[in-house]
């Protein structure tokens, strides 16, 4: 008797990422540059003016002209209404907060005392600065647009999803509630987190050093968020058997790394689940022992290779590997690794061009030079291009 | 004004006091429009096509191809001959059967000129390859067992680990009419529709690939 019921696709994953769409499209989109002539009625704003003339100050000119501009959603994100988006503020002594409704049936929703100003808003982007404040974006998915949030000590990224960032001086939250999204920055471990729903990173600007090992009352004693780097569920609240992860949770590497104790970290590394792997290699990494974080994220790729989270582990292995341990030809093997696993959209580009610099430290050259065309296949003119040319140039 | 919230602008710009209308965007615009948008040259229309559609495609193309990175190039091929073609579509409404008939054409053309065979001719040797490929579980290009859902049991995925080991020994068109019909689903007609030949040849290549999937992979024959 078959295990499997037809037809099998219910059977299998069907998770297609936005960011894999959208990059997609972008490919797509190169091959069609504006060549043939938008159709008249959907795009000329002279329409749109004359139109919206005609109708004057009557209720349906709003309607009719927020219609033409729904057709042209290749242009700046607007308001439901049609209106331009300015730099928006939620008065801090206001009765509530602002809501802002979007064109392409997104919304942002800014708590008071919260600033919100656009940077660039086109076709395919839309990036905006959280001066200050919490606000809630609620992206609708399969937009055209690839939105940017700029944080100050982080910039999410997203195509579809709900989320919430939270500035403080300091200090930042970022909470999703649906979808994924990429937060990027200096302080955020391997400069770039993936977020999935229900789950918060907290980063600060100046994470205080643990001085001393803390008492068992302080390893297990709830702590207030205030350090870098959290990458949990919310409600996976650590009890005392597990006070390294609550120091984990809390940045505390040094102190988590104590905690586990002599040969803790390969100990551990052997029974865990994917996710208290990588949050183990992070004490590791984060505490000054970066061989010690290998086991974790090797045990990942060996035994778990079939978990999602599986890309990045190799590629923070490779990292490990490359930039902590100087070990290129383990390097070149784990973002090889990474790639061939299906590393995440946002850091494909960065996972090829360190798999060139790997290479080319391990004396591979004609690997450097295969992988540097790959990269320029896949990216010409990518952020990375320089420093391949160096690279290969053994600069 | 009542539906507003209180919202002070920057100083330089006006204050806007934004009324918010029912706004149904792209999911107005039907298919139809949408081809004679993307004739005219509209940019939109192309974006809205491809947003609607791309999923659709990039998860056929990944359980076609087994592979999830060929399977981005399929369908980025797909909607640039598509949108170039789009000109020759004589049922517009029918747009997404249509790119879907020259995506399963495209996984067909890779298929068979080996650009995935390495995968497949690694476990007719005996290397080990197929087992491995469907063992870990990852879709780097691990066929069918590697897009096993999460909560598949062990058995399940055994099982397509046996399923892969057979579809790679089936002759592409054979394997590709099966998969649609008893992995996509669908019916005989839209097999035979995505397969670009008739009715009888779709069975026909059903039934062939029952015959070697049900001995080889030791599966019983699939539901009609």
């Amino acid at each position: 008797m078959s295990r499997l019921r037809f037809p099998l696709r219910s059977a299998l994953r069907d998770d297609v990422e936005d960011e894999v769409l959208h990059r997609i499209w972008q490919e797509i989109d190169a091959r069609f540059p504006g060549r043939a002539p938008r159709r008249r009625t959907w795009s000329a704003p002279a329409v749109a003016v004359v139109v919206a003339g005609v109708l004057g100050a009557s209720g349906v000119a709003g309607i009719a002209l927020s219609s033409l501009l729904r057709r042209n959603e290749a242009g700046p994100l607007r308001l439901a209404n049609g209106a331009a988006l300015v730099a928006v503020e939620a008065a801090l002594d206001g009765p509530r907060g602002a809501s802002v409704a979007l064109a392409d049936g997104s919304r942002i929703e800014l708590e008071r005392g919260a600033r919100l100003e656009p940077l660039e808003s086109s076709g395919t982007t839309f990036a905006a600065a959280l001066a200050r404040g919490r606000a809630v974006f609620e992206v609708r998915p399969g937009g055209p647009r690839r939105w940017t949030i700029e944080c100050g000590l982080a910039t999410v990224e997203v195509v579809g999803t709900r989320f919430s960032c939270e500035r403080r001086p300091g200090h930042l939250r970022v909470n999703v509630d649906r979808g994924t999204v990429l937060v990027r920055g200096e302080r955020v471990p391997d400069r770039v987190r993936r977020l999935g729903a229900g789950e918060v990173i907290d980063i600060l600007e100046n994470p205080p050093e643990a001085a001393a090992a803390p008492s068992p009352a302080e390893a297990v004693a709830p702590a207030p968020v205030r350090q870098t780097a959290v990458d949990s569920p919310r409600a996976a609240v650590a009890g005392g058997p597990a006070a390294w992860r609550e120091l984990a949770r809390d940045g505390r590497h040094r102190e988590a790394f104590r905690a586990l104790g002599a040969d803790g970290v390969r100990r551990e590394a052997r029974r865990l689940g994917v996710r208290d792997l990588l949050a183990l290699a992070d004490v590791a990494r984060l505490s000054g022992h970066p061989a010690e974080a290998v086991a974790p994220l090797e045990r990942i790729l060996g035994e778990l290779s079939s978990d999602p989270q599986a890309p990045l582990a190799a590629f923070t292995l490779g990292r490990i590997e490359l930039d902590a341990l100087s070990h290129p030809a383990e390097a070149r093997a784990a973002f090889e690794r990474a790639l061939a696993l299906g590393v995440p959209a946002g850091l494909r580009e960065d996972a090829q061009a360190r798999l060139v610099e790997a290479c080319a430290r391990a004396g591979a050259t004609a690997a450097a030079a295969s992988a540097a065309s790959a990269y320029a296949r896949e990216y010409p003119g990518g952020r990375h291009a320089r420093a391949i040319e160096a690279w290969l140039s053994g600069r | 004004m009542s539906r507003n919230r209180r919202l002070v602008a920057h100083t330089d710009v006006p204050v806007r006091d934004p009324v918010i209308f029912a706004f149904p965007a792209a999911e107005g615009v039907s298919d139809a429009e949408l081809v004679a948008g993307c004739v005219a040259g509209d940019r939109f229309s192309r974006e809205v096509l491809y947003r609607r559609h791309g999923r659709y495609l990039l998860g056929l193309t990944t359980r076609l191809a087994g592979n999830r990175h060929e399977a981005e190039e399929i369908v980025q091929d797909t909607f640039i001959i598509g949108l170039t073609e789009l000109g020759n579509l004589r049922e517009p409404a029918a747009v997404r059967a249509w790119l879907a008939q020259i995506a399963v054409s495209l996984v067909g053309k890779r298929l068979r000129r080996g650009r995935l065979l390495r995968f497949f001719s690694l476990g007719l040797l005996g290397t080990g390859g197929a087992e491995d490929r469907g063992g870990d579980g990852v879709d780097g290009g691990r066929g069918l067992a590697g897009l096993a859902a999460p909560d598949l049991s062990a058995e399940a995925r055994a099982d397509l680990v046996l399923l892969d080991r057979a579809l790679a020994r089936l002759r592409t068109e054979v394997r590709m009419a099966w998969m649609l019909r008893h992995v996509e689903g669908h019916s005989l007609a839209e097999v035979a529709s995505a397969c670009g030949c008739s009715l009888a040849t779709a069975k026909r290549r059903i039934a062939e690939a029952e015959r070697s999937v049900g001995r080889l992979a030791d599966l019983p024959e699939a539901p009609r």
